[in-house]
């Protein structure tokens, strides 16, 4: 890598021929990356400076051209006395908490079943993962029906185990009914990575736990766990990403009809991105929204680098020695 | 290398199928299988209650019968064109979906050969802004965009799309460089000597072998942005619309009413060909999961 070292072990003609190969390099680099690096400037740098400046003016709908000013802090302390922003917040990191431990669990079960030499591999990984390739509308509407108060098929069998059979899991228990749709429709991706990491634990590892009688359990939690933990250490990242980014399943899950910004979305299920939104298309104020969206981006740096720190204690390191 | 694990292979299946008979492994064996019956009725589920119910009469409700009879498989008819011309947004689904997918796809794999291939200053740097990207929350950025986009008079065109599509995915250009990182180097340094430029030993030795890959790519973008609802809602007019917003709202035009049976039974029409592609594309794509290294 380092160019000052090449002199002493190549011919004359060689270093000429080396730097212009690394200039090439260079500009290929460049060349091949130049679409996403507009994208990423255009689409991606610009817009969270642009936030951050909008958070400090009045932008609204109504003064878009006309007595736009520098408001200072304003937003933001308005954002710190603002209950209904502080009840987002909880109730985003309420569904972290649910949804990436249910997602985990569900994804190695499934996955270390599949792993488990099964005839008809193919079609029991597809029938686990079908409800990934379902769209978000034809999620929602399934789950409606799913649910429904009168005859929905859940209180049809809560009803049959002998449970109460009409509960309005819509309007009552908005944040379980949105747990069990996010496990069915979106745990089939980590299960296929997962099982992609099963298949790289080597086989006589178990083998040699076997011979010296360690029980399924003691394999698990000695071998498979910590063998799996950079596994589990990506799925536990993205599992928080996405659930930071849960609002379009709750606007379709609203009681009675789709509203665009779910303005009938109930409030436990008005996670930070949708509170954010909603004080821009709803009461059409840019400042405020973008105000709240830097507030949530505060947060989850925060819980990602407690996360990443935490990894140190928890991810198993060794696992650079099978290479990748 | 083969014929190593052949050798190892052998005595283990030797093991097994005398384990076959012992009735401990029998009766795990029915215990695991009756587990993963059990889990797949309870995945299919939902996909079956949904389509037993886009048979009901369209102004009812989930009661009755868990399968109805008779079956009014007339709704999918109404669906097609008796609120709205399906056709027109599915054909709307379309163009957007190829807009957004198909140069999303070539941008990612050509930065995913840079990242794995291409020593450059800055690059490690680079691939790092690349990974935060995907942890930007979406509110952060769509505010200022639509903003910037009703300025420049591309609110309710399908501009944006296309620049989706042309800037690529964070989560694609992972996916390829760690899908080319396990091509051995010595083809480029060969294909170098005999003087190839590094496009075309991109488009001679790395693309022609990269079908696990694509067909990840293609699934994963195009299955999202075929289903996408929220970008469209917001930045589109109705008669742009895809069919992914237009789906939610059957309503029944003189009563305003949404009929349940008929938006199932249009929910389910426009899941097929996202379905379609993953069957015939399911072989590909689990291979390619293991070979792109997603793993971690």
């Amino acid at each position: 890598v380092a160019t000052a070292g090449t002199p002493l072990v190549a011919t004359a003609a060689k270093p000429l021929r080396r730097a212009s190969r690394r200039k090439r390099e260079t500009l290929a680099f460049y060349g091949f990356l130049s679409p996403w690096l507009l994208g990423f400037i255009a689409l991606s740098s610009i817009p969270l400076v642009l936030a951050f400046l909008m958070s400090l003016s009045n932008l609204t709908t109504v003064n878009l051209h006309t007595n736009l000013h520098y408001v200072g802090t304003r937003n933001y302390v308005r954002a710190y006395h603002d209950h209904e922003m502080w009840y987002s917040l909880e109730r985003t990191g309420i569904l972290m908490l649910t949804i990436v431990p249910l997602w985990i669990a569900t994804q190695l079960g499934l996955a270390m079943i599949l792993n488990a030499s099964l005839k008809f591999l193919g079609l029991w990984r597809s029938l686990f993962y079908v409800a990934v390739i379902v769209p978000v509308v034809a999620k929602a509407f399934i789950w409606k029906a799913l649910v429904d108060q009168d005859g929905g098929l859940l209180n049809r069998v809560l009803g049959a185990l002998g449970f109460t059979s009409n509960t309005d899991w819509l309007l009552d228990h908005p944040t379980a009914t949105l747990l069990m749709l996010l496990v069915w429709g979106y745990a089939g991706i980590g299960m296929l990575i997962f099982l992609a990491g099963l298949r790289g634990i080597p086989d006589e590892l178990y083998e040699v736990a076997r011979v010296d009688g360690a029980s399924a359990v003691r394999r698990f939690v000695s071998i498979t766990l910590p063998l799996l933990s950079p596994v589990i250490m990506f799925q536990v990242v993205w599992g928080i990403f996405l659930a930071a980014n849960v609002f379009v399943e709750p606007i379709l899950l609203s009681p009675g009809l789709t509203q665009s910004f779910g303005s009938t979305v109930p409030s436990d299920n008005i996670f930070t991105n949708l509170y954010a939104l909603q004080r821009i298309f709803i009461d059409g104020d840019f400042g405020y929204g973008a105000a709240i969206a830097w507030i949530f981006v505060f947060f989850l740096i925060l819980i990602s680098a407690l996360v990443f720190w935490s990894g140190r204690l928890w991810v198993f390191s060794g696992k650079e020695q099978y290479g990748k | 290398m083969h014929r190593a694990v052949a050798t190892e292979t052998a005595p283990v299946r030797r093991r097994r199928r005398r384990k076959r008979f012992t009735p401990k492994r029998l009766a795990a064996r029915t215990l695991l299988y009756a587990l993963v019956i059990g889990l797949a009725a309870v995945f299919v589920a939902p996909l079956v209650w949904g389509f037993f119910n886009s048979l009901r009469e369209k102004h009812q409700g989930v009661s009755g019968p868990a399968f109805p009879s008779p079956a009014h498989e007339s709704n999918y008819g109404y669906a097609w064109s008796g609120i709205f011309p399906f056709s027109h947004y599915l054909w709307n689904t379309i163009i957007l979906t190829t807009l957004a997918t198909i140069p999303a796809v070539i941008t990612s794999a050509f930065a995913g050969y840079a990242f794995a291939r291409l020593r450059a200053w800055g690059r490690n740097t680079l691939f790092i802004f690349m990974l935060g990207t995907t942890f930007i929350p979406f509110s952060i950025i769509f505010i200022p965009f639509f903003y910037v986009v009703t300025k420049l008079g591309m609110y309710s065109t399908r501009w944006p799309w296309l620049i989706w599509g042309i800037a690529g995915s964070a989560f694609l250009i992972f996916l390829f460089r760690q899908f080319y990182s396990t091509f051995p180097s010595e083809l480029d340094d060969a294909a170098e000597i005999d003087g190839c430029g590094h496009v075309r030993i991109f488009l001679q030795i790395y693309l022609p072998n990269s079908a696990a890959a694509l067909a990840v790519a293609f699934i994963w973008l195009g299955t999202g942005w075929w289903g996408e609802y929220i970008y469209a809602s917001l930045l589109l007019p109705d008669q742009l619309l895809p069919l992914g917003v237009k789906v939610a709202n059957y309503y029944d035009p003189t009563a305003q009413i949404l009929l349940t049976p008929v938006t199932l039974a249009g929910a389910l029409m426009f899941t097929l060909p996202p379905l379609l592609a993953f069957f015939l594309l399911q072989r590909k794509l689990a291979r390619g999961i293991v070979t792109t290294g997603l793993k971690g």
